[in-house]
């Protein structure tokens, strides 16, 4: 259906929100996704990709705690949710179909 | 500074705060410190803030926008606590019944006063108005010097507008008018009218009065008359009077139209319009009211030169001649209600009065509405609570400061309304104390009630917005621990009582002030008598003064009357002044001056008790025979600096010679407002323009109806009409008693007000000393000391109050008793007394708390501890 479909982006930052467990805040996310894709992906793009999975139902939030350097404020920890969870498992079934399908050579040749 | 110490730009923060919706700020907030702080780290301060700026800006998306309407601060629509704000004003007012009385009461008595003082204004405003062209009207006056001051005059001659006419193309038309007491018959029936009004066909040029539909008259013709349908039904009842005719001072004039009554709002009013031909006008009076139509898209107001040139042209040569300089100015119609008073003028209204009158009703409404921020104030403690609780179950700012608006509001609506209703029972008084009509739908009209609303508003915002700015911005957590509010409230109580009391003890004094002026004027001897004398109006016949020589001297023989005289134009004290040019001798030197003059028989100064300080008064064959003799006043023979007044004489324009033959104390001939004019008195009674009779104290009515007999026997065709002198003099005062009214009426008004207020803090602060009342009770304080220690506090105030409004009001009425040339001194006791008063009272009402709390029992009080 229209809207619930996961972007190239919206899953990789799902994959990571699901890989960090409890500390998968949108600024530790950033940083996390950034250094293993070696990208310079900002801030407000990981943020507001969050609000959207967010609104889409795969991810779920809940305040969590506070630092000093953060001047006392409380950060939003992200889990997924179970749409998210079949959401993702949906794309890697879709992915590993579509790998099952390449002819061995291919890989082969190369 | 330490890297760990470092805060991104403060502004940045609030512009954060303000666009992002709060339910994603608290986090992304974080998140920003957060990065910021790493920046810091890995960049510097400098950089780290470049960037956090840049990152607050370019969260500024769709998705993170506040949105007011979709967050929990209003989700319903604004209405929706309506009802709620209506039943906790209505409980609130119902808890404190003494407060809400009292600032209802407060605020419709200032509301009231305002109401009426609205009419009157908007009344004065109206006047001369209502013609479609009354901005193109305009009015030649004159200007002038005479020997003891500059005089204006509203007469010019009629050639003035007819110059105008001819000369300058701007002028559409113009119309000259005299009023002229006449005597009007219709068969039988005579009357004697004031309001008959001479002019001249082109009258319907410049003034365009409607006709009724019915009787439209088909031409303007000389010889006929033009009636309004007011005295269209006094001479001809139900019959239609258009055609018929009527005698007017012995000539027949001809009706031939009935105008609709001309409206109230006008300084010009006239009964009736006899139309004459131009060149008879003269015949009537060389001096008339000139009226000129400018044509439109004309620009009146640089018409003066051209104005001067035609002074130059008609006027100067002949004024010249007789050493008179002059000047002639207009008057825009509009304008004239207002300007300042001229001889021969039509009633005029004082604008100065206006703003005085404006000002005292808003100085009364900010005093009732210092009553309702005080009472607020001192209720305050009680409904911190109720606001406490409100907050902490989740009542915001905005909520709270809406309903103690709205209190208010509900407040000052209630007020208005009781205001209304006062107002419109109370306008006939209002009608008969201003002498207007002001019909009692104007307090409902739509224009009036919008103001009278947005006044409303503004009042319940003035007095509603400090209890709800300050009682919304308590903290909760304060008030439920039981802390108390600020200190600072008290002296901003105190400001408002300092201020309340200077407004009631400024008016205080002010009226003393008044009523002083007014009893010294009328204590200050005129120098003649005007109690029980009459003066009836003859009738301008010359055919008649035979008979009336002989019905003088019936008057005189009967015994409760005194003497009797005859007096001719503007010769009565009391009336206008009849200036002309005479040549006179000062410091040898013959020069031209114009000097008030009067024509006056033998028995003159014996029915005003007139006394002479030099020479004789005039005999009988001098005034039958106007013999060329003259007697002067005072003023006069001091003003031109008279050695020995006896061997001075007096020329008139002619160049007649007048011998002096006697000089006369000086005596008020106008008002004391001002100086004794110089004075010219001659025998002779050519035109007879009333008969002044002095009665014995003794049954006035008898005698008086005794002469009316004798009236009817000897002049039955005449309408026998009188009036006392002191009436006269009384219209005189008309103005100054009528400020006084109204300044006694505003001056209860204040003071009850600020009486009320008072009373209702004393309630409340008592309220919340009773524990300090008891606690002295239990160490043996007595009533005595109660009083002194609980009261001390607003007697400093009202002494500093006092301090505050005496200089102040000395010096504005100081300058307004400049305005008179006998004025009362500013005497240390008007103040004394003003200030026993208001102590005085102020005592009365707080020691009826202070008793109050005194006789409570201590141990009732403080056995809850």
């Amino acid at each position: 259906m229209k809207g619930t479909n996961l972007g190239e982006f919206e899953e990789l930052v799902l994959l990571a929100v699901a890989a960090m467990q409890h500390e998968a805040y949108s600024l530790a996310i950033t940083k996390e996704i950034n250094r293993i894709t070696e990208r310079n992906i900002t801030f407000g793009v990981v943020h507001s990709a969050l609000n959207r999975l967010e609104t889409k139902g795969f991810v779920e939030s809940e305040m969590g705690g506070a630092t000093k350097e953060r001047g006392g404020r409380r950060k939003r920890i992200f889990n997924i949710s179970t749409e998210g969870k079949k959401a993702l498992v949906i794309v890697r079934q879709q992915r590993e179909t579509l790998w099952s399908m390449i002819p061995k050579f291919v890989f082969e040749k190369s | 500074m330490k890297k760990e110490d470092c805060t991104p730009p403060a502004w940045a923060d609030a512009l954060l705060e303000w666009y992002c919706s709060p339910d994603l700020l608290e986090d992304l907030q974080g998140d920003l410190y957060e990065r910021y702080h790493q920046h810091v780290q890995d960049y510097g301060p400098f950089r780290a803030a470049i960037l956090y700026i840049w990152g607050v800006l370019r969260f500024i998306r769709p998705y993170t926008i506040r949105r007011r309407s979709t967050h929990s601060k209003s989700k319903a629509n604004p209405f929706f606590l309506i009802p709620s704000y209506c039943k906790t004003a209505y409980r609130s007012l119902k808890r404190q019944q003494l407060n809400t009385l009292i600032n209802i009461l407060g605020l419709s008595l200032g509301l009231y006063s305002f109401i009426l003082i609205c009419l009157f204004v908007n009344d004065e405003s109206k006047y001369d108005r209502y013609l479609s062209n009354a901005d193109r009207i305009y009015r030649i006056t004159f200007s002038y010097t005479s020997l003891s001051s500059a005089e204006h005059s509203a007469w010019v001659g009629p050639e003035v507008g007819e110059a105008l006419k001819a000369n300058y193309p701007e002028i559409e038309a113009h119309v000259a008018l005299v009023n002229e007491k006449v005597t009007v018959k219709n068969g039988k029936h005579s009357f004697r009218e004031e309001y008959f009004y001479y002019s001249t066909p082109s009258f319907f040029d410049v003034f365009p009065y409607e006709f009724r539909s019915d009787s439209r008259a088909q031409s303007f013709l000389p010889g006929s008359v033009m009636l309004t349908e007011k005295t269209a039904k006094k001479y001809f009842q139900k019959s239609d009077p258009t055609g018929q005719s009527l005698e007017i001072e012995n000539k027949l004039y001809k009706v031939a139209g009935v105008l609709k009554d001309i409206p109230t709002h006008t300084d010009l009013k006239f009964d009736a319009l006899v139309l004459i031909k131009p060149e008879n006008l003269k015949s009537i009076s060389w001096w008339t009211f000139n009226y000129v139509l400018f044509k439109e898209k004309t620009s009146p107001q640089h018409f003066q030169p051209k104005l001067n040139a035609t002074y130059q042209q008609v006027s100067a040569p002949e004024f010249e001649e007789l050493g008179i300089e002059g000047r002639y100015h207009m008057e825009a119609l509009p304008d004239v209600h207002f300007g300042e008073k001229k001889l021969y003028d039509t009633p005029k209204s004082s604008r100065l009065n206006l703003y005085i009158f404006s000002t005292v009703a808003l100085l009364v409404l900010l005093t009732a509405a210092i009553n309702y921020i005080n009472t607020s104030l001192g209720s305050a403690a009680k409904r911190q609570n109720e606001v406490g609780v409100r907050k902490s179950v989740g009542a915001q700012n905005g909520q709270l400061k809406t309903q103690f608006l709205f209190e208010s509001f509900i407040i000052c609506l209630s007020s208005l309304l009781i205001a209304i209703v006062l107002a419109i029972y109370s306008l006939p008084h209002l009608n008969l104390l201003t002498q207007k009509s002001i019909p009692w739908y104007e307090v409902t009209s739509p224009s009036m009630l919008t103001f009278l609303l947005g006044v409303t508003l503004a009042i319940s915002l003035i007095s509603g917005s400090y209890p709800a700015f300050y009682l919304s911005s308590v903290k909760p957590a304060d008030i439920l621990k039981g802390k108390m509010l600020l200190p600072g409230k008290t002296l901003l109580r105190k400001t408002l009582v300092v201020v309340q009391f200077s407004i009631s003890i400024a008016l205080i004094i002010s009226t003393l002030l008044i009523f002083r002026q007014m009893e010294l004027i009328q204590r200050t001897s005129h120098g003649y008598i005007k109690d029980q004398v009459i003066a009836i109006d003859i009738p301008r016949e010359r055919t008649l003064n035979t008979t009336l020589h002989s019905f003088k001297h019936q008057v005189e023989t009967y015994p409760f009357v005194k003497s009797a005289s005859m007096v001719g134009f503007n010769s009565w004290p009391t009336a206008d002044r009849a200036v002309e040019v005479y040549e006179v001798n000062s410091n040898q030197k013959w020069q031209l001056k114009p000097l008030n003059e009067i024509y006056v028989d033998q028995d003159y100064f014996d029915v005003l008790g007139l006394s002479l300080s030099d020479g004789r008064t005039f005999e009988t064959r001098e005034v039958r025979e106007a013999e060329p003799v003259v007697i002067v006043n005072r003023a006069l023979s001091e003003s031109l600096a008279w050695k020995d007044p006896l061997l001075q004489v007096v020329n008139d324009e002619d160049g007649y010679e007048y011998q002096v033959i006697g000089v006369l104390e000086d005596f008020h001939f106008n008002s004391v407002h001002g100086k004794v004019e110089p004075m010219l008195i001659f025998p002779g009674l050519d035109y007879p323009e009333k008969l002044m009779i002095s009665l014995e104290a003794d049954d006035i009515i008898q005698t008086v109806e005794h002469i009316e007999q004798l009236w009817k026997e000897s002049i039955p065709e005449q309408p026998f009409v009188f009036e006392f002198l002191d009436q006269y003099f009384q219209q005189q005062y008309s103005h100054e008693n009528r400020l006084k009214q109204v300044f006694l009426f505003f001056m209860l008004m204040a003071i009850s007000i600020a009486c009320l207020g008072l009373f209702g803090l004393m309630a409340l602060i008592m309220n919340q000393k009773l524990k300090e009342v008891s606690i002295r009770k239990v160490f043996g304080a007595d009533k005595k000391q109660l009083l002194v220690a609980l009261s001390k506090d607003y007697i400093l105030l009202i002494l500093i109050a006092i301090g505050i409004a005496s200089p102040l009001t000395a010096w504005i009425m100081d300058r307004w008793l400049d305005g008179f040339a006998y004025k009362t001194a500013l005497s240390w006791d008007v103040f004394m007394l003003t200030g026993a008063l208001v102590l005085t009272m102020a005592m009365i009402t707080m020691s009826y708390h202070v008793l109050k709390a005194s006789f409570t029992n201590p141990s009732s009080i403080l056995k809850h501890e």
